[in-house]
């Protein structure tokens, strides 16, 4: 029986989970979210305070609820990157540790093919499959031709759109993270703002979220020294009908493109409910299976982390003691950890 | 038992330390053939320094520790700088034109870490010029000794430096610590790190105390609970528990460690806790309590704090003792 230990740290939670034949046992997350909030965003060198302080509590907890003591590991995983430098490197020492003191391998796990992978949590990955990732610090097409074989086709050309939501809910006074409080608002308003689309130039499959950033704020300070009202619900509508209008859009023409068997949604924003439905109602009928993960699954964890590494483990991607975080680790080079 | 370097691993890793360190434990442990069941303690130098740093060496001593069980030595990475026998100061460049300093004699701290602009320091290395200057001093112009930091790192497994709560140990890294006159509170939501503070303060002020797991199913699981802690120079020394349900809040449990007690602290949790109330969505009109008969402290603490006593409850506790019930309003203040 394979059981395998994984640490989650690239941002702001602390997570270990632990599978056993892909069972997951545990899954303890620490969340930052109320340390963060005050910031309207994470603060890098706060949050690599927290993991420090959260990481050995975390371990402590994720074997108690697996009922296991740290020789029963067969490996230990962590993510490599991509995430906040200083993150990655508190949940990297205490997965190197625990793989030298019990001389077991130690895996790394690209953090975005974690986000994927936890579809496997739902369904089982059939390929040609079209991951769309969509988070606070992504927004990526990823082709996948087989187990592990991921092809970037398209990417932001500046913001993620998960950081777009929130910059926007700051300006609008929105809490952090801004993902449900704009879902929520858009739910009850209309889109009467006008929010030009974007072009992102380059690839077809490309994107760019600065540009509406920015007309959101400029039409709020207008609005503002008319002495308009915002209407809250509105702009959200009009906001979020746009954001999340080019991930459909873009996905959508991709998924044809590709002839893909399988479309996952993964990352923070995968979360979304607007997101969720369109993507779900413009499937139907072409014949293109839809995964969206659980909710749990959209926040970053370690139950994760520990999906990947199995598939690691299983094909000996084993890495050295010596290994570095990669704070800007492509997808595509999953497998190469050694610089 | 007296103990003695057997071998030892230092060189210059500027930034490399997130590769090179655990590897460099492993070299040393199997070059020595040394099982991990024969570690018995880790001893490992908690800052001040380099943030990154020293939050790598206290992440695998943690680790180490939460592994195997064994005890953990904190020491300060200036005092392990000292000279054997002589009083020494001890520095680091702490950049910005500042430096952290510590000065040692022996055992003892004449002067405890601290961070001070350059301009003190040079003064301050001035007036104490029998003292040995210890450190990579070239930034200031100075040459320091070179002392065994490796010896002295070992020989740190001493009671003063045990770590009582291991698994939420966190770095010293003073540069946001208080000034010596006063002191600084912050009152933060709790993380999981802070629940052996926050059990070591509920264990020593209750009669009927949570267990462990009761108090992280407050933080973790109870979908109405709240958790506060008040922080000290990132030392947890007090924490409310309450509830939010609706239209009313209650007190579930209220204590400030004994040693800060009558410095506000308890207002300030009170008070966090009423702003918290007042920012939800479904109002909340009123904090409900109760509070033991005999506890006659508590009792004016929150009359001072708006609370009326409305009622007692018979036989409310465990033991049999009654309970004062004390409501106070939210919207009329």
């Amino acid at each position: 029986m394979t059981r395998i230990l994984a640490i989650e740290s690239s941002c702001d939670e602390t997570s270990v989970a632990i599978t056993e034949e892909g069972k997951l046992l545990a899954n303890i997350v620490a969340t930052q979210i109320a340390v963060h909030e005050k910031y309207g965003g994470v603060m890098p060198e706060i949050a690599s305070r927290l993991h420090t302080e959260n990481i050995t509590v975390c371990l402590t907890e994720a074997f108690r609820q697996a009922n296991l003591k740290p020789e029963d590991i067969d490996a230990f995983a962590v993510t490599r990157g991509p995430g906040l430098i200083g993150c990655l490197h508190v949940g990297l020492q205490a997965a190197k540790t625990l793989a030298m003191l019990y001389n077991k391998p130690l895996l790394p796990v690209h953090h975005l093919a974690g986000h994927i992978y936890a579809n496997e949590y739902v369904g089982k990955l059939q390929y040609p499959l079209l991951c769309v990732v969509v988070s606070g610090g992504n927004t990526e097409l990823v082709i996948m031709k087989g187990d592990l074989d991921f092809t970037i086709i398209g990417e932001t050309r500046d913001d993620a759109v998960g950081e777009c939501y929130d910059k926007v809910a700051r300006v609008l006074g929105l809490p952090y993270p801004g993902g449900l409080p704009i879902d929520q608002h858009a739910k009850l308003g209309k889109h009467t703002y006008d929010l030009p689309e974007p072009e992102a130039g380059g690839g077809k499959y490309d994107f760019s979220y600065s540009g509406l950033k920015t007309s959101v704020i400029n039409l709020v300070n207008s609005l503002k020294m008319k002495g308009e009202p915002i209407r809250l619900d509105d702009m959200a509508r009009s906001f979020q009908d746009v954001a999340i209008g080019m991930v459909l859009k873009k996905s959508i023409a991709a998924a044809q493109d590709f002839h893909v068997k399988q479309m996952v949604l993964a990352g923070g924003v995968s979360a979304n409910s607007y997101l969720r439905e369109q993507m779900k109602s413009r499937l139907e009928g072409t014949g293109i299976d839809l995964i969206i993960p659980p909710l749990w699954c959209t926040t970053d964890n370690a139950a994760m982390i520990a999906k990947v590494a199995e598939h690691l483990y299983e094909r000996k991607v084993f890495a050295p003691l010596t290994l570095g975080v990669d704070p800007n680790w492509k997808i595509s080079d999953w497998a190469s950890f050694d610089d | 038992m007296e103990h003695h370097v057997v071998d030892e691993i230092s060189y210059e890793a500027w930034q490399k330390q997130s590769e090179l360190m655990v590897d460099e434990i492993d070299k040393l442990l199997k070059k020595h053939q040394v099982k991990r069941s024969e570690i018995a303690s880790v001893c490992v130098a908690k800052g001040p320094g380099s943030y990154t740093g020293v939050r790598i060496a206290l992440t695998i001593a943690k680790t180490i520790v939460f592994a195997l069980g064994v005890p953990l030595y904190l020491v300060s990475s200036l005092e392990i700088m000292r000279d054997a026998d002589r009083p020494t100061i001890c520095l680091t460049n702490a950049r910005s034109k500042r430096s952290y300093i510590g000065v040692y004699e022996g055992e003892k701290e004449i002067l405890s870490d601290r961070i001070m602009d350059n301009s003190q320091v040079l003064q301050y290395v001035k007036d104490h010029l029998e003292y040995v200057l210890s450190g990579d001093l070239e930034y200031l112009g100075l040459t320091g000794k070179n002392v065994d930091v490796i010896s002295n790192l070992n020989r740190a497994d001493k009671k003063k430096n045990l770590c009582l709560e291991p698994l939420g140990a966190r770095p010293i890294y003073l540069k946001d610590s208080y000034s010596d006159s006063e002191i600084k509170v912050i009152v933060r939501k709790m993380n999981v790190s802070d629940i052996t503070s926050v059990m070591r303060i509920e264990e020593a002020s209750f009669r009927n105390p949570y267990t462990e797991k009761q108090m992280m199913y407050e933080l973790l699981e109870n979908p109405v609970g709240n958790v506060l802690v008040a922080v000290v120079d990132s030392n947890v020394v007090g924490f409310i528990d309450f509830m939010i349900t609706f239209d009313s809040a209650a007190i579930n449990q209220i204590s400030v460690d004994e040693k800060f007690r009558k410095r506000g602290i308890g207002t300030m949790l009170i008070g966090e806790m009423v702003k918290l109330c007042r920012e939800q969505k479904d109002e909340v009109d009123f904090i409900t309590l109760e509070v033991r008969k005999s506890n006659d402290t508590a009792q004016r603490f929150y009359k001072k704090h708006a609370f009326e006593a409305i009622t007692v409850k018979p036989s409310y506790y465990d033991d049999g003792e009654d309970a004062i019930y004390m409501v106070r309003s939210i919207i009329n203040d």
